[in-house]
């Protein structure tokens, strides 16, 4: 009697074993033609997929973009109508200055043009600018697809803007007919960068921080600034020609135990609505 | 039988496809505490609320493959970060029964929670395994 139960128990452990040996193999052989599908599309397929998805895609990305784009619009202009009242009253103020600072400025362009043209500078000059229109952006990622590829010439690296001068990014994947623009909010995006507080102008090392936020760090301590300074690019990282706008201060950040200072930066991309962005690719 | 099942299927795919599209051009555009909403995370919840396991993987999957070929990140992150998220939550859910309100406010924000967690990690461990990011 002993013996049979004995057996029964036997019997019924290594059917259970039997049945986990069932499932962990099967689970094992899902992960591996999982794996297999991951590292075939990524390392072969990756380009080819992606560019047909985008071509075929790209029109109802395009429109549903711009559509989006005019409710945000549409969306800000109700639910925004205080701060609105507000900025325009600001604006107001900063117009009669700027008016001021235009007419100063028109003198000083006026000389700029004839050194530049009798130094042969200029972005133009050094550089071709590809226009390319923005398809859909991926928050996620903060990057942003763009209807130029390899076909228009476009690589790896190359520094994006608008046509007000203010830097967007740079390229990401480049595909046959479309790229990724990584934007400088991107996490472990870096440049070099520098603040224009009046006429002097202070180094220090833009860090993108994902969500669309950016910061600015290694700035001396013993430096005042204050909210509303502008950021521009420098020359000194090698990666971007020299001032293209990021955008203004935000808050500045001091602590006691650390050398420099750091400032949360409004990027000034985020203001813009246009559906177009340029690339720049030296000549 | 089977066609019930492939038309429930088809109509799941469909369904996260228009959400990637509402996704894209509206709620892209939409910040709450400085975070975008993810359309895609909601109906997957729903669907472990109510306890269909069998369904929330197979949207999953479905959400993850969508994302995944509209995605510049390396094929299959959004596939194994969802499905990763799935079963995290079915387990919470497990835990902490469903017994109140608080009880699925408090796990759903833990779903949104490992969602952005285990983007991270999948984003280095996809990098790392396929070196294309």
């Amino acid at each position: 009697m002993h013996y049979t139960i004995l057996l029964f128990a036997e019997n019924l452990i290594w059917d259970k074993i039997d049945v986990m040996k069932i499932n962990f193999f099967q689970i094992v052989i899902l992960f591996v033609f999982l794996f297999l599908i991951f590292f075939l599309v990524n390392n072969f397929f990756y380009q080819s997929i992606k560019n047909t998805v985008f071509s075929i895609f790209s029109p109802v990305e395009k429109f549903l973009w711009q559509k989006g784009n005019s409710f945000s619009q549409w969306r800000n202009g109700i639910f925004e109508i205080n701060k609105i009242k507000i900025d325009n009253n600001e604006l107001k103020k900063e117009n009669l200055l700027f008016k001021n600072k235009i007419i100063e400025l028109a003198n000083i362009e006026k000389e700029n043009k004839e050194l530049r043209q009798a130094l042969g500078l200029g972005l133009e000059r050094e550089y071709n600018l590809i226009l390319a229109d923005i398809i859909s952006k991926k928050t996620e990622e903060d990057s942003i697809l763009i209807n130029q590829g390899k076909k228009n010439g476009l690589k790896e690296n190359m520094a994006v803007i608008t046509n007000e001068k203010v830097l967007v990014g740079k390229i990401g994947k480049v595909f046959n007919d479309f790229s990724q623009v990584n934007l400088i909010s991107q996490k472990g995006f870096n440049f070099d960068a520098k603040v224009i507080v009046g006429e002097s102008e202070t180094l220090g090392a833009v860090h993108g921080q994902g969500n669309f936020k950016i910061k600015i760090e290694l700035l001396p301590k013993e430096l005042q600034f204050k909210e509303g300074d502008i950021v521009v690019t420098s020359l000194l990282g090698g990666i971007f020609p020299e001032n293209l706008l990021i955008g203004k201060i935000k808050t500045i950040k001091k602590n006691d135990l650390t050398p420099f200072q750091e400032a949360e930066i409004i990027p000034c991309f985020k203001e813009i609505k246009s559906d177009h962005l340029f690339i720049i690719s030296p000549k | 039988m089977k066609s019930d099942l492939i038309k429930k299927y088809l109509a799941l795919f469909f369904l996260f496809c228009f959400l990637l599209f509402l996704q894209e051009s509206f709620f892209n555009k939409i910040f709450i505490f400085g975070f975008s909403i993810n359309l895609f995370l909601i109906p997957i919840f729903l669907l472990i609320f109510f306890s269909q396991m069998e369904l929330a993987i197979i949207s999953a999957l479905f959400a993850g493959l969508i994302l995944d070929i509209f995605s510049f990140l390396p094929f299959g992150v959004f596939i194994f970060n969802l499905c990763l998220n799935v079963f995290l939550t079915d387990k919470l859910f497990q835990i902490f029964q469903k017994s109140n309100f608080f009880t699925l406010f408090f796990v759903f924000a833990l779903f949104l929670a490992f969602d952005k967690f285990l983007l991270i990690f999948t984003k280095f461990l996809f990098g790392f395994l396929f070196n294309s990011f």
